[in-house]
């Protein structure tokens, strides 16, 4: 059994990209960490046509093996989806107004990827709702050109956004429910321009729900005061810092969720 | 966790579950057991009073939406397609399971989730609340 869930890990942590598409002026870094050998969390970086970048981290609501095949079947059609033509998601948004809408902006090429997560949660909800099982998800798609920021939060702990040079600081909150919960949800895209020096962090609640031997969570506030003290760092720096943080607070404490963190950086001259 | 079960009368009989603790993976099989038992036993009808509920994780939102699958019926009113509309015109919540109290930490996770979007909160600190809430079924 313990050789079979090492395999299992290996597989797992295959799903999870090593290395990103090149984007001009952005720098990515991004790490899962499960709790056991294998978890219900993961992160994606998805290369798009016209340039576009997709990145998405999700969080099942289960630990484990259970929690790591419904991540894999979650993962698979997402990125399916996100990649394949969209006959039937994109006739049925041209028809929305939102679709009328966003055209003007461009950006159709990322509300046909974000289509996936409408796809996804139709699939789920025909098909395994009886699991009772269900994800929350973040999944932006990044246009180079326009530096436009389109994404869906399905019921997942917002990302933050820090802009080093104007001090700037905003949270991505949730646009709809979690997937695989109810029928027929939209996930309708939200819009956000980014400019230069932007930081977008990306976490599950192993980060912010972190606890130590006193009972205390790691909790928003210390992930903020973590990437306010180094917003000149690299992405990659950053992610290590926010980790080495959620692991020393814990103070041998063992980590009772997964974890997992993506961090977008535009660079200051980008 | 600590859960009280008590069975009270309105419109219709509605179990009561007075839960209290952590509702997380270390507690969230006991409520969805519990739940189970009491379906099994004929309830139809649940008020989870959350009042003394002092954290809620992702483990305890798969419990409730257990929950909610349980006692969700075969109504044409709890369709798929009757759901989605609902959910789309603000109108669907579910008949079956409604949440009382829950402190501003557990609300703020039930509503980044989005569940408050299909479950009925109500917010009632009064001696009457578990009145007040089978009233509503």
């Amino acid at each position: 059994m313990e050789q079979e869930l090492e395999i299992a890990h290996q597989i797992q942590q295959s799903f999870l990209p090593k290395t990103f598409p090149q984007v001009p002026g952005i720098e990515i870094a991004a790490g899962m960490w499960p709790a056991r050998e294998v978890g219900g969390d993961f992160y994606d970086v998805i290369p798009l046509s016209g340039g576009r970048v997709g990145m998405l981290v999700a969080d099942v609501s289960d630990k484990g093996v259970p929690a790591a095949l419904y991540m894999s079947l979650a993962r698979t059609l997402l990125r399916a989806h996100s990649l394949s033509a969209r006959p039937r998601y994109l006739s049925d948004a041209l028809e929305s107004a939102q679709v009328r809408r966003l055209m003007h902006t461009g950006s159709l090429g990322a509300l046909a990827a974000l289509g996936s997560v409408q796809l996804t949660n139709d699939y789920l909800i025909d098909n395994h709702s009886e699991t009772s099982m269900f994800l929350t998800l973040f999944y932006a798609v990044y246009d180079p050109q326009s530096r436009l920021l389109t994404y869906v939060n399905a019921g997942h702990n917002p990302p933050f956004l820090l802009n080093a040079l104007t001090g700037t600081e905003d949270w991505l909150r949730p646009t709809d429910m979690a997937i695989g919960l109810m029928p027929g949800r939209a996930y309708e895209a939200q819009e956000r321009q980014l400019s230069p020096g932007d930081t977008l962090v990306l976490y599950t609640d192993g980060v912010t729900e972190a606890h130590n031997i006193h009972h205390e969570m790691f909790e928003e506030e210390r992930l903020v005061e973590t990437i306010r003290a180094h917003s000149a760092a690299s992405a990659k720096e950053l992610m290590e810092t926010i980790k080495a943080e959620v692991i020393t607070f814990e103070s041998g404490v063992p980590q009772s969720d997964d974890i997992t963190l993506l961090v977008w950086k535009l660079e200051v001259g980008s | 966790m600590e859960i009280t079960v008590s069975y009270e009368f309105g419109l219709a009989p509605v179990t009561v579950f007075c839960l209290k603790g952590a509702l997380d993976s270390t507690s969230y099989q006991q409520l969805q057991t519990q739940a189970e038992q009491a379906h099994t036993a004929g309830t139809r009808n649940l008020v989870l009073d959350l009042t003394e509920v002092t954290y809620i994780s992702s483990a305890g939102l798969r419990a409730l939406q257990h929950v909610f699958n349980l006692l969700r019926t075969s109504a044409p009113s709890e369709s798929n397609a009757a759901m989605a509309q609902g959910l789309r015109d603000g109108t669907f919540k579910s008949p079956h399971l409604k949440l009382l109290n829950p402190s501003p930490a557990v609300l703020e996770v039930l509503k980044t989730a989005g569940f408050d979007m299909f479950l009925e909160i109500h917010h009632d600190l009064s001696e009457y609340r578990i009145k007040n809430a089978v009233a509503t079924f």
